[in-house]
């Protein structure tokens, strides 16, 4: 009996547990989403939790694992084999103080690698093994104090490389630590202990590295030639000087406390002379041309090289047979040819040679120069009308504004009748007469130009003394115009008929 | 009409032009470097995990990289970032308590790649919401309260690669997104798993193209068990389509408030899936088109 209720009871309970509200539906998780993590498609986010040990059986299709804000401190050799779409490992904020041999090893087609905030001290020589087809690696606030002279070697595709906020003391321009320059963009080394560059080293590097060359707020010590070089860049625009102009220090002692933000104070640099400055840098070769011609770079090693690469100002990457816009081709000996030149191919090609002969890779510059080519020369330049034209202008507007008598502008009036003043008794206006309706085409002995002040044919408004609309008017031989009010006016009917009967009122 | 007061006008109007001129200058570059909460490498700011409520002032125009993930944000306002942040490729919010974001929030980054706002308290995505991040290729909502998304919340992305939108509470399938004409042209992954979908489109699903199917993830979800969504996955099982193939365990549907897996719906007496045939009669031309899972386009990996 007790077996029967028993046996009942669960199958209730059974059913019970079948059942579900279709209303206070929530999916569980996926089953092979390990617990707590998020299982987003090909995305798996296990941030955040603590986990001191990488979860045992991670979903093997996942594209982008985020193991981030994490406490791990050792990474397994060969824990990644069961993921073979990775593309994305975010290991950032964790406890790693150390890599290990082969750690990496079967991410081959992982692309970006975040190791940044981090306890690690060195980088080995196999740490970063296996990782051809990376293109960011994130390694910046950790502690490195210690780089392998081959640490980067295998990084053949590396764009990205982040080291900044660390403690490096040292750094091989020359070798780059065996990365791949072919594709490095940005190398930041900023906010470490760098206290010595060798300056011809780091001049050496190719124009498309030293954009993305960060050397910010290091200890670098006050030298002319390193400011000279820093100088240079910072005229050429780079941003990696420009964006950190005001971080930029050195030590203007052999003390720590000693930094100087050399381009803002850049009196410690007083004693530089500009001599310092020339032969810093390998020679740009300088090229000149012109819209639509064609041109033809050759990469002139010092030996015969076995395989030459360039880069374009547009950052492409340019081997045979040549850009992917067709414009430019590599040929068979190496050479660069550009058709048709265009606007966009100004800039610095860099070509990268390699050869068993040249003991380590050798890059040259480049700098080519488009110009617009120039139309026939003109007879005249149309700059220069332009330019009369508004001189001829501008006089014509200033006569107009000075030369007539007008009220406003009698300035230049007065200026005369001053001086005229001074040079002759004024004659009695009332010496009229019908003879002088004609105007006396000689001048009285003045020079000509009180004539204009003593000539004067003035009308007034008909009507004004109802003389039956006849023009009055009134000839002066002798008329001062600065003192009108003394003008005495008769009327003379022949001169009427001679001059207009247009009214003029004399104010 | 005096020389002598056009001139004093003149002299007016030159300093302050003079004035004006050094203003627009002197705000074009950044006078403050990397704000007091964040970590900065070069062009990445690092301020995650550091209890920020809002976000930090100043954020420098070089900025190519901005975490401010594990932090206590809740509103993305119109003005967060005053100076704009023309370099800007990826920015993470995730593991926030975002509500809130306006729908001017993405004016000042016009040049974004990969925006993460999973793990948030979004509930609502507004039309026209990302419409400004015409160069967006990967946007992430999973992990939200998300309830409603407007259909035109994606409007203009005409660079959106990969949309993650599961462990949401969505129920309408967001057939505009992916439908033939659409406006998202290279969108090839669109995560709908882990949410509340109940009806599925079948036929127009059924005629995307295989490039899309492979990216399209509906499992977790209470579907409604149907003959047809059984052939429709089988099909996709078939053709080894991975958002079919990596999440089997996980297809199910709903019947008589009963999960079932989308696999054997034999209680429902449906016709066994067969791989459907061509057939031509002799001397018509037949044209079979390479439907293939791999897409075109290639998407590259976010951001720089």
């Amino acid at each position: 009996m007790a077996w029967l209720v028993l046996g009942a009871l669960l199958c209730t309970m059974g059913s019970g547990l079948g059942t579900s509200d279709l209303e206070d539906f929530l999916p569980p998780s996926a089953h092979t989403c390990p617990s707590k993590c998020i299982c987003a498609a090909d995305l798996l986010s296990c941030a955040g939790l603590g986990l001191q040990t990488v979860p045992a059986a991670l979903p093997t299709a996942v594209a982008d694992l985020d193991l981030s804000h994490n406490a791990l401190q050792h990474l397994r050799p060969g824990w990644l084999a069961p993921f073979s779409r990775l593309h994305a490992l975010h290991l950032g904020h964790n406890e790693l103080d150390a890599l290990g041999r082969g750690v990496f090893s079967n991410a081959s087609g992982l692309r970006l690698l975040d190791l940044s905030s981090n306890r690690l001290r060195a980088l080995g020589r196999h740490d970063l093994d296996g990782l051809g087809e990376l293109e960011r690696l994130l390694l910046f606030n950790n502690r490195l104090a210690h780089l392998d002279l081959h640490a980067f070697h295998g990084l053949s595709a590396l764009r990205r490389l982040y080291l900044g906020c660390n403690e490096l003391s040292s750094f091989s321009f020359n070798h780059l630590h065996g990365l791949g320059v072919v594709h490095l963009r940005t190398l930041d080394l900023s906010s470490n202990l760098l206290g010595h560059i060798s300056i011809p080293e780091l001049a050496a590097l190719p124009a498309f590295l030293r954009n993305g060359l960060y050397l910010h707020n290091n200890p670098l010590p006050c030298n002319c030639r390193l400011y000279h070089l820093l100088q240079r860049w910072h005229q050429q625009g780079l941003s990696s000087v420009r964006d950190f102009a005001r971080e930029y220090t050195c030590l203007a002692f052999k003390v720590e406390a000693s930094r100087v933000r050399f381009f803002e104070h850049s009196r410690v640099f007083e004693n530089c002379s500009a001599v310092a400055a020339s032969g810093l840098e390998w020679p740009e070769e300088q090229l000149h041309t012109q819209v639509g011609r064609s041109l033809r770079l050759y990469c002139n090693t010092s030996a015969p090289a076995v395989r030459i690469t360039w880069v374009s100002p547009q950052n492409e990457l340019l081997v045979a047979p040549g850009s992917q816009d067709g414009s430019i081709a590599v040929l068979a000996d190496g050479s660069l040819a550009i058709g048709k030149v265009q606007q966009r191919h100004a800039g610095i090609f860099v070509c990268l040679a390699t050869g068993p002969r040249l003991h380590h890779n050798q890059t040259l510059e480049y700098n080519v120069s488009v110009h617009i080519p120039r139309p026939e020369p003109e007879a005249f330049n149309t700059g220069f009308t332009t330019l009369l034209g508004c001189v001829v202008g501008l006089v014509l507007v200033l006569l107009y504004l000075f030369a007539p008598p007008c009220r406003g502008c009698c300035r230049s009036c007065r200026r005369a009748c001053r001086s005229r003043r001074w040079a002759r008794a004024p004659s009695p206006l009332q010496e009229l007469s019908a003879q002088s309706s004609v105007l006396s085409t000689t001048p009285p002995d003045a020079p000509s130009r009180k004539a204009s002040v003593h000539k004067h044919v003035v009308f007034l408004e008909p009507g004004r003394r109802g003389l039956n609309g006849r023009v009055q008017l009134a000839v002066a031989e002798d008329f001062d115009l600065c003192n009108p009010a003394s003008l005495r006016l008769k009327a003379s009917s022949e001169s009427a008929s001679s001059t207009g009967s247009e009214g003029f009122v004399m104010t | 009409m005096q020389p002598q007061r056009d001139l004093r006008g003149l002299w007016l109007l030159l300093p302050s032009l003079f004035l004006l001129l050094f203003e627009v200058a002197r705000a074009g570059r950044p006078l403050l470097s990397c704000p007091a909460t964040c970590l900065c490498a070069s062009n990445i700011l690092s301020c995650s995990k550091q209890q920020l409520l809002n976000v930090p002032h100043s954020l420098p125009g070089y900025t190519a990289l901005l975490d401010l993930s594990h932090n206590n944000l809740t509103r993305l306002r119109a003005e967060w970032t005053p100076t704009r942040l023309n370099h800007l490729h990826s920015l993470l919010l995730s593991h926030n308590q975002l509500n809130f974001i306006s729908s001017e929030a993405f004016t000042p980054v016009p040049n974004l790649r990969y925006l993460d706002l999973s793990s948030n308290h979004l509930r609502t995505l507004d039309e026209f919401l990302f419409s400004d991040l015409q160069a967006l290729e990967v946007l992430l909502l999973y992990n939200n309260h998300i309830v409603v998304v407007d259909r035109y919340a994606f409007d203009e992305m005409a660079q959106l690669q990969k949309l993650y939108l599961s462990q949401n509470q969505i129920s309408r399938f967001p057939l505009e997104l992916v439908k033939e004409g659409n406006k998202l042209p290279r969108l090839m992954l669109l995560d709908l798993s882990s949410n509340k979908l109940k009806k599925l489109p079948l036929s127009d699903l059924q005629k995307l193209p295989a490039w899309v199917k492979n990216g399209l993830y509906l499992h977790n979800n209470p579907l409604e068990c149907d003959c047809k969504l059984y052939q429709l996955f089988s099909h996709w099982q078939y053709r080894q389509l991975s958002s079919v193939v990596d999440f089997q365990e996980d297809l199910y549907c709903m019947h008589s408030k009963k999960l079932h897996t989308v696999f054997n719906l034999d209680f429902l007496n449906c016709s066994e899936y067969k791989e459907s045939a061509w057939e031509a009669h002799l001397g018509e031309t037949l044209t079979i088109t390479c439907d293939t899972k791999l897409a075109n386009i290639r998407a590259h990996g976010s951001g720089n």
